[in-house]
């Protein structure tokens, strides 16, 4: 089950985009970050369908629209799992992010391109995001400490920090989207 | 009488009992139909999410698929400056606007292991014969990567050295002009040609080697007094690589915010002529460049010459020889919103020339309209080091810029 469960993420993250292996830097494997985001066993994969209003504040929150017709996510009663994806510099950043009652729990910097800036992928950057919450005009409530060199990096995974927040808190206020 | 009520009765119940059956059967029937219906609705319905879900996916794999478009890049930065120093002669005052560069990127991705970098910029708006500008290759490269950790690079490239020799897009730093001792000293923004390696040695330690072009610095001008490091950049245009440079760099970055680095660099001929007034020439520069959660920011930044001169060539100015330039600088900076930062700098600089011997203070602040475009101010002044220079060109006067970077 656990092995259909991986296959089948491998499955959706390739349809919809995102792709495990292209990466420069593979830090962690999206399918084994949504796994053991749920001690191995990931729910399945549901399908956040945008309307216009979730476009609208997409666009306020990456200051560009997302050109998709669907996000995937997994999600428990405790806690929801985006995969997601912002251009730094010049390339694609994709990061993982756990949010559990409206906080990140865990982030993590999955694949990275860009030549410089690959300290994100340290504990060190990524502990900052631990509990970090939305403010009322979709920031996060917290100061994120930058890296030289990467300041186009570190932007883009605050954005997508902002953006599972939200895309969180709108799956829970409409459950039945 | 009796019986015909009776019979009446009995009739009546059975007309009853009978229709209760008739209306029974009928709602049976009806809800019988219903279900069926609903049935067949609720199949039509599975049947249409799956092929929505069908289309959608097809879609996705569709907008999904690797285009070649997809593998190249744009990007660039710009920035149009006015300086406004009123000197202690009036006609070394300073009243100037001018669109200091405008520079783009192109890059190209070939594989996941292979890419083309390039950088091409246009300085002071209009470049050609008797115009103020320049058109540059700044970069033009092809990076590979051996290993995860290990980064091969051959082309035109920015030598690994400074804070801002490789960052430099104006939404990254305070201050309208770049600092005076990377641009005096090192010479930044200093690319050349020849080949780099990056190598990633895990726990926040990296480093970097390139075997590069050398300068080309006139002993000529040595002898005259007016010789000036910067000025020996050959750009990798036609240039001369008699004598190639070695630059090494060794740097920290594996505590959050901070950035500790060295680079040492070798050239055994800065003229690339033997047998004249200029031989080997090494340049050794640190830096610590520090970023707080709460917006407090630090740069500091060293850098030395150690020229190796003919004595018969001697070319003292100021009581210093062209044989040893040096200089320094110190930033502290608040970002106090994330739109919105201060800062202040001090630098000192000692160049080999007497118009390239100063100290500066600065005062400033940086808006950030959005994280990719800035706004800045900041109040400069300059003192030189030679008394005749200082009689005339000593100054201070304001800067105004907008920068943008995407």
């Amino acid at each position: 089950m656990k092995k259909l469960s991986i296959i089948f993420i491998i499955f959706c993250l390739n349809t919809f985009g995102i792709s495990a292996v292209h990466g420069k830097k593979v830090y962690q494997l999206p399918e084994e970050f949504i796994a053991q985001a749920f001690n191995g066993i990931a729910p399945e994969t549901s399908s956040l369908f945008l309307n216009d209003e979730i476009n609208n504040n997409i666009n306020n929150i990456l200051g560009h629209e997302l050109h998709k017709i669907r996000i995937r996510y997994w999600v428990n009663e405790q806690k929801s799992v985006w995969i997601l994806e912002e251009i730094g510099k010049y390339e694609l950043i994709t990061t993982g992010f756990t949010v559990e009652k409206s906080k990140i729990s865990k982030m993590k910097v999955l694949i990275f391109r860009e030549t410089r800036g690959w300290e994100v992928k340290y504990d060190f950057f990524s502990d900052q995001f631990k509990g970090i919450a939305l403010t009322n005009n979709f920031q996060l409530n917290k100061n994120i400490t930058n890296i030289s060199g990467a300041t186009l990096s570190v932007n883009a995974i605050k954005k997508i920090a902002s953006l599972a927040l939200y895309l969180d808190s709108y799956i829970r206020e409409n459950p039945d989207n | 009488m009796r019986l015909k009520v009776t019979m009446a009765t009995v009739f009546a119940f059975m007309f009853f009992v009978s229709s209760g059956q008739v209306l029974a059967q009928t709602d049976k029937e009806r809800i019988a139909q219903l279900e069926k219906q609903l049935s067949m609705v609720l199949k039509r319905l599975d049947a249409a999410e799956k092929r929505t879900e069908k289309t959608i996916t097809a879609v996705e794999s569709f907008s999904s698929r690797p285009r070649a478009q997809d593998k190249i890049s744009l990007g660039g930065y710009g920035e149009i400056h006015y300086n406004n120093y009123d000197a202690k002669v009036t006609a070394s005052d300073t009243d100037k606007l001018d669109f200091h560069r405008f520079v783009s990127f192109v890059n190209y991705e070939y594989s996941d292991k292979l890419r083309l970098f390039s950088e091409f910029e246009l300085e002071h708006s209009i470049a050609g014969d008797g115009q103020p500008g320049e058109i540059e290759l700044e970069q033009a490269y092809i990076e590979y990567d051996i290993t995860d950790n290990t980064t091969l690079r051959g082309g035109l490239s920015l030598i690994p050295i400074g804070i801002m020799n490789e960052t430099h897009d104006p939404p990254t730093f305070y201050g309208v002009e770049r600092n005076n001792v990377e641009a005096v000293i090192i010479p930044g923004t200093w690319w050349a040609g020849g080949v780099g390696l990056t190598h990633n040695f895990g726990g926040g330690f990296s480093a970097d080697l390139m075997y590069h072009e050398g300068l080309k610095i006139s002993a000529a001008n040595v002898a005259a007094g007016t010789a000036y490091i910067r000025d020996g950049r050959q750009k990798t245009g036609n240039a001369d690589a008699s004598h190639w440079a070695t630059t090494a760099r060794l740097k920290y970055t594996g505590i959050l915010g901070l950035e500790i680095a060295a680079s040492f660099q070798h050239q055994d001929d800065l003229s690339q002529i033997g047998n004249d007034a200029v031989d080997d020439g090494d340049l050794f520069e640190a830096h610590v460049v520090y970023e707080h959660a709460s917006g407090f920011g630090l740069r500091a930044l060293y850098a030395e010459w150690d020229i190796d001169t003919d004595s018969t060539w001697a070319g003292t100015i100021n009581g210093l020889s062209y044989d040893d330039q040096d200089g320094y600088y110190i930033e502290p900076s608040w970002q106090i919103s994330p739109s919105f930062g201060v800062f202040v700098r001090t630098e000192s600089v000692e160049g080999g020339r007497s118009d390239k011997e100063f100290d500066t203070q600065s005062i400033g602040f940086n808006w950030w309209i959005d994280p990719k475009v800035v706004v800045k101010v900041d109040y400069y002044d300059i003192e030189f080091d030679n008394v005749a220079e200082s009689a005339t060109k000593d100054a201070d006067g304001y800067n105004i810029g907008i920068g943008y970077m995407f």
